[in-house]
């Protein structure tokens, strides 16, 4: 039983091939194997009485993920203790500002020209290649990496396309074949590694600037 | 497939400060989980256990799953990290038990209704799983008892589909030999 296994029999238990491409002697492996895990396969675990509750009570009581634990740091009222030297320091450092950066207040050679960052979003052309695809669709944190995304168009070429508005900043994106398989653009400037072990794209849709 | 809300949305509003909402995600994935933890840790108040402190884990956590789409292979990952770390102990325990104390006889928690032939079956497959290495316990379970398939495993363990594919290879061959019986050969 320990000898060593036939390429086929893996390819089926690895879930590649379909029990009817192994010959009888083979499926009847794959079926002893498979008879193994029947039990536990079918059996229901339940956990104690009030699993859920304890659960929820336990994250009730945890501090927040990152985006809403900076929210509830924000609105949640709090006492500062301040030594009379750091108050002063600290309004001096105001008055400095609002003196320095006033219009018409003291000339700066160096004084920084502000521009008003035009944050509207830019209309980003999105083009992949996949001649053998049913559909595609483009994801990422701009559709919530939703994996039915915005769905693109195919031109009829191999070429799918998808125009989409994005506001400036970077993006991380990937293309969805056929809803099951996620991939990087292959034209993309950059990619980072998804957590995953695979990569995601990245654009930069850089800021528009008022004249 | 899941009904309701995508885990992306739901990841989004619990994000978002709506706390309620990971409550769905434990509806949906504790059935999976519970299998999973209590055939890698064979015993149903560890995994119990594992699983909470999974949980727990992964809403504290939560703004470091890089895509909240796959948030089912990410949330495995942590649960198999808290079975690795829980057997990692008990067999440090276990192993200190044995050099202080006489062995306690191990307590049968067998279902009196429960077939005989099943249960077997089922205490052999759990002796036998026991007895292979972490690794390869948690692939098998994950594929065979959990029927995962290949890319989802590879998502969960943080392996490529090539590295799953040879750690099932293994694990299969370890548990044929574990089951095969004495003097056969």
């Amino acid at each position: 039983m320990a000898s060593r296994e036939d390429q086929r029999l893996a390819r089926y238990l690895d879930g590649e091939l379909p029990p009817d491409a192994l010959p009888e002697d083979l499926r009847r492996r794959a079926r002893e194997f498979e008879a193994l895990f029947a039990a536990p396969r079918a059996e229901r675990v339940r956990f104690p009485m009030g699993f859920r509750d304890t659960v929820m009570r336990r994250v009730r009581q945890t501090p927040r993920a990152r985006a809403g634990r900076a929210w509830q740091w924000m609105v949640t009222p709090r006492t500062f203790r301040l030594s009379p030297a750091t108050v002063a320091l600290a309004a001096a450092a105001v008055l400095a500002l609002v003196v320095l950066t006033r219009p018409g207040g003291p000339a700066d050679p160096g004084a920084t020209v502000v521009t008003v960052p035009v944050v509207e979003p830019a209309a980003v052309r999105f083009v992949f290649v996949a001649p053998q695809a049913v559909r595609v669709a483009v994801t990422g944190g701009f559709a919530n990496w939703d994996p039915d995304g915005i769905p693109m168009r195919s031109e009829g070429d191999g070429r799918w396309v998808a125009e989409v508005r994005l506001p400036p900043g970077v993006h991380q994106y990937v293309f969805v074949v056929d809803g099951t398989e996620w991939r990087p653009d292959p034209n993309a400037t950059s990619q980072v590694d998804d957590g995953f072990g695979q990569q995601n794209s990245v654009l930069l849709v850089p800021e528009g600037r008022s004249s | 497939m899941p009904t309701g809300p995508s885990d992306a949305t739901i990841v989004a509003r619990v994000l978002a400060g709506d706390t309620e909402a990971f409550g769905l995600l434990v509806d949906r994935y504790e059935p999976d989980l519970a299998r999973y933890a209590r055939w890698a840790l064979g015993s149903e108040d560890d995994a119990a256990d594992a699983v909470q402190d999974a949980l727990v884990r992964a809403y504290r956590s939560l703004h470091r799953c890089a895509v909240p789409a796959r948030f089912k292979g990410w949330l495995f990952r942590i649960v198999s990290n808290r079975c690795k770390t829980r057997l990692a102990r008990h067999r440090r325990r276990r192993t200190e038990r044995l050099e202080d104390l006489p062995a306690e006889p191990e307590v049968d928690q067998a279902d009196p209704g429960e077939d005989a032939e099943r249960r077997d079956r089922r205490e052999q497959l759990e002796c036998a799983l026991e007895a292979l290495s972490p690794e390869h316990r948690e692939a098998l379970v994950l594929r065979y008892v959990n029927e995962m398939s290949v890319p989802e495993m590879a998502d969960a363990l943080d392996l490529s589909v090539s590295a799953v594919k040879m750690r099932l290879h293994r694990g299969r061959e370890a548990l044929r030999t574990v089951l095969q019986p004495e003097g056969d050969g």
